[in-house]
């Protein structure tokens, strides 16, 4: 119970204006400002970005604890990639060089570059997740995906099952956690070095935990039908509120900021 | 008219090497408003009864009507799951959102409930189990009772006649099964609602108006708990154990003390022990 | 074989924001040969408390001492931890995972690197000691016994590990009635054959019916740690705990109120007939 909240960057029921925004474009302005994220390069871009974020943090309610506590989970994968960057690329104003390391300004800022963009990845994302229902996220993606409706790629249903799969991954990682516990205690030896033994010692945890997830997956299967669920119907949903000047709004400054950064960027 | 009316049930899964019948001949009336325990040890077809009331399983062999419609109609199939509704063992395995109003809304939306209606809905099945308040939280925070209130409450929301509880306070601690049994109670008592209750409990069995006894596949007895519960030798060949109060009954009966009448609680047990003195 | 818990606790999530105290300050020594019942609600840090003894979980603060040595210490070997201290998971079907329950109950002894005949041998008694037909069930398999029987032949990978003590987590929760009675029979003939019990459960009367020692935590906490007379005999608190009596105490209790003598220590079945007999009987004659 304990870690699904950590887990998945969860929805907290709160009234703001980010809360408030209508789902379709939340979700527009969200992948807008992730191409902003990916554009931008320089330290303006990255101040503007990161004052933006941090005034969506505070108007949102998440508040730096939550966006922070994601990204310390990935703190060593961060760190990695700034060493690989930093030690590695072979950029400008060298400071150091022995054999394949490159200490170099160019290279550090690099490094900097590439872990500021996950860091910021990850703050947007977390500001989504606290604020948007899964219904509302998915419903969205089948509106997003709904010309592909006409291929008979039955949208609605591939966006829920998506949904359902992303919300059992608390479930399964505490199974999961279990099941090493087990088999930690029946002497399987998961920290062998060979790496012949390793892959032997992954099939006591695996096993266990895929049967568990198909079984899972048979009875959630007969809990949807036993209410009324039917594949391949748009089931009706709040039928989404129009746009209100918040929503332009929203849309505005993330359109904007996407400007910006292309033009600063060029 | 009968609720449910099965007759000469026969159903057996596909791919069994044996081809036991898991189902060999059952006959089910139900009444409306009727509160029925099945009881059966492991694998005696508890169940794959229940699942055939919902459509869940097919009808191979036999005929069943729910609320006067053949199962045997697939266009039957969506009516009848809106009027019989079934509440699962795993909590976890029945949540389609982390958001507790939406998984409820769930049922609503398969059966196209007018958008604005929702909200009101959701709430008001959650009130009937003692969760309003909790729309915006999530089902995986919650303890086990809680979470299988929740599940209820998404099965409610449809308004079913019939609820089936197949062995959903297995997994419960004893807080939680406590929680499920007085909300089932309360929605036989106060809402009417016609329930079957799966469970190998003798406690939980005590509660019924009828207990349908099940063994290999078959109905074996069919009764008030009264004449069930205290049917030693009954219980017995379908591998059950007596509540405790039978069974001292039964005990003391043998070292030559009797008392007026089987006890089926602590309760009558010790008004009838006092009275011996 | 003694086990001492010292001072120990636990913390939930530790290093995020949500990082919560699961277990505060426990301290208790568990002796060969006791059949320990461990009772809480769920979340009162149990699971965590018998995890921690088996070493599957690390202490935040204080250590665990097997015979006088730390088994958190560097220098501990984790397979004489394995050998010693057997634990049993709730629902440990999920655990099974060969092809075959012979596979599956000799896992543990093959970890162990034990002789191959050795491991036969173990498996073969593991299998029988649950049970289970050896010959019948040896090439199924797991996935095709029914839910009781994949009960006991996952208990049997650990048996066959032959473990001094036993740590067992609700482990007839969802058997059905007869299975369960059985069940607890086998677990009472493996502590009279000699192994030392620790049994989790939420269910006061299986845990009172066997248990010499009684364990109670609550959020965290180990509050009582006496035999069940004594704990059983403080009612008030025990309420204060939400948590009840044994049936047989229940009712004990129910008759002493109405002004029946009977003995106030009983809590299990047999004394509590033996009591009503004694007490009741000659007056029908």
């Amino acid at each position: 119970m304990m870690h699904s909240a950590i887990l998945s960057g969860h929805y907290l029921p709160n009234d703001t204006p980010i809360h408030r925004l209508n789902p379709r474009a939340k979700i527009i302005s969200f992948f807008t400002l992730l191409a902003v994220v990916i554009i931008t390069r320089s330290t303006v871009g990255y101040t503007a970005l990161g004052l933006l974020l941090l005034s969506l943090a505070h108007l949102s309610k998440t508040g730096p604890r939550i966006v922070f506590s994601g990204i310390r989970r990935v703190g060593l994968f961060l760190l990695l990639i700034f060493l690989m960057n930093a030690l590695f690329f072979n950029g400008d104003r060298p400071l150091w060089e022995y054999a394949f390391f490159h200490i170099s300004v160019g290279g550090i800022a690099q490094g900097a570059n590439v872990a500021l963009k996950v860091i910021f990845l990850m703050a947007l994302s977390s500001i989504l997740m606290t604020t948007t229902t899964p219904m509302e996220i998915t419903d969205t993606f089948a509106w997003l995906l709904s010309p592909l409706q006409r291929l008979r790629i039955p949208v609605h249903d591939f966006a829920l099952m998506i949904s359902i799969a992303i919300q059992f991954i608390p479930v399964l990682a505490e199974e999961s956690e279990t099941i090493i516990k087990a088999q930690t205690a029946r002497a399987a030896k998961l920290d062998s070095p060979k790496l012949r033994e390793k892959a032997n010692a992954l099939l006591p945890l695996v096993l266990p935990i895929f049967i568990s997830a198909f079984r899972r997956a048979d009875e959630l299967a007969l809990a949807m039908e036993a209410r009324g669920f039917r594949g391949g119907k748009f089931r009706t949903r709040k039928s989404s509120p129009g746009f209100t000047r918040l929503d332009f709004a929203a849309l505005t400054i993330s359109i904007a900021f996407c400007a910006a950064a292309v033009i600063l960027h060029r | 008219m009968d609720i449910i009316e099965a007759k000469n049930l026969f159903y057996t899964y596909e791919g069994e090497a044996s081809q036991r019948y898991s189902l060999e001949g059952i006959d089910f009336r139900m009444k409306a408003g009727e509160f029925v325990v099945l009881l059966g040890q492991n694998g005696s077809g508890k169940s794959t009864l229940a699942k055939h009331f919902n459509g869940l399983l097919p009808l191979q062999q036999g005929n069943l009507y729910i609320a006067g419609l053949d199962v045997r109609d697939p266009a039957n199939l969506w009516d009848i799951r809106r009027k019989c509704g079934m509440v699962f063992q795993n909590p976890d395995n029945q949540f389609i959102s982390s958001v507790i109003e939406e998984d409820i809304a769930f049922g609503l939306e398969n059966y196209d409930f007018p958008p604005e209606q929702i909200a009101a809905e959701v709430h008001k099945a959650l009130a009937l189990v003692g969760m309003a308040g909790f729309e915006k939280k999530s089902p995986h925070m919650l303890s086990g009772g809680q979470k299988q209130r929740v599940a209820l409450a998404g099965v409610l929301a449809i308004s079913p006649e019939i609820i089936i509880f197949d062995e959903s306070t297995a997994m419960l601690d004893i807080q939680g099964r406590q929680e499920i049994l007085q909300t089932i109670q309360q929605l036989h008592q106060a809402e009417h609602k016609s329930i079957i209750h799966i469970t190998h409990r003798m406690e939980e069995a005590v509660l019924a108006d009828r207990i349908d006894l099940m063994k290999a596949g078959r109905i074996v007895a069919s009764g008030p708990p009264r004449r069930i519960l205290a049917d030693l030798p009954l219980l017995t060949s379908a591998n059950l154990l007596p509540p405790l109060p039978v069974r001292l009954y039964e005990d003391l009966r043998n070292a030559g003390i009797h008392l007026a009448e089987c006890p089926l609680t602590i309760h009558e047990l010790t008004e009838q022990l006092c009275r011996l003195s | 074989m003694s086990i001492v818990v010292e001072n120990v606790s636990y913390r939930y999530a530790a290093g995020t924001p949500l990082e919560s105290a699961a277990l505060k300050q426990i301290s208790f020594t568990i002796q060969p040969g006791e059949f320990i019942g461990i009772l809480g609600h769920t979340g009162c840090g149990k699971s965590t408390l018998i995890q921690l003894i088996a070493g599957v979980l690390t202490p935040a603060t204080g250590r665990i001492l097997l015979d006088g040595k730390d088994i958190n210490q560097r220098d501990f070997k984790r397979e004489y931890l394995r050998k010693k201290v057997g634990i049993v998971f709730q629902f440990p079907e999920q655990q099974l995972f060969e092809m075959t329950v012979e596979r599956d109950v000799s896992f543990g002894p093959r970890q162990l690197g034990l002789p191959p005949s050795e491991v036969q041998a173990r498996t073969r008694q593991a299998i029988q000691s649950v049970g289970l037909d050896y010959e019948t069930v040896r090439d199924l398999s797991p996935l095709t016994l029914s839910g009781g029987e994949k009960r006991r032949a996952a208990i049997a990978g650990i048996l066959a590990m032959e473990p001094e003590i036993l740590i067992l987590d609700e482990p007839i929760a969802g058997l059905d009635p007869v299975t369960r009675k059985d069940f607890m029979a086998f677990i009472r003939r493996l502590h009279q054959e000699g192994k030392t019990i620790l049994m989790v459960s939420h269910d006061i009367d299986e845990l009172s019916a066997f248990s010499s020692r009684l364990l109670v935590l609550d959020h965290g906490e180990l509050i009582l740690d006496n035999t069940p007379e004594k704990i059983f005999a403080d009612k008030a608190r025990l309420s204060e705990l939400r948590l009840g009596v044994s049936q047989p105490k229940e009712i004990v209790d129910s008759l002493r109120e109405k002004g029946i003598d009977l003995p106030s220590d009983i809590f299990r079945y047999e004394p509590l007939l033996t009591a009503l007999i004694n007490r009741f009987g000659g007056q029908n004659e």
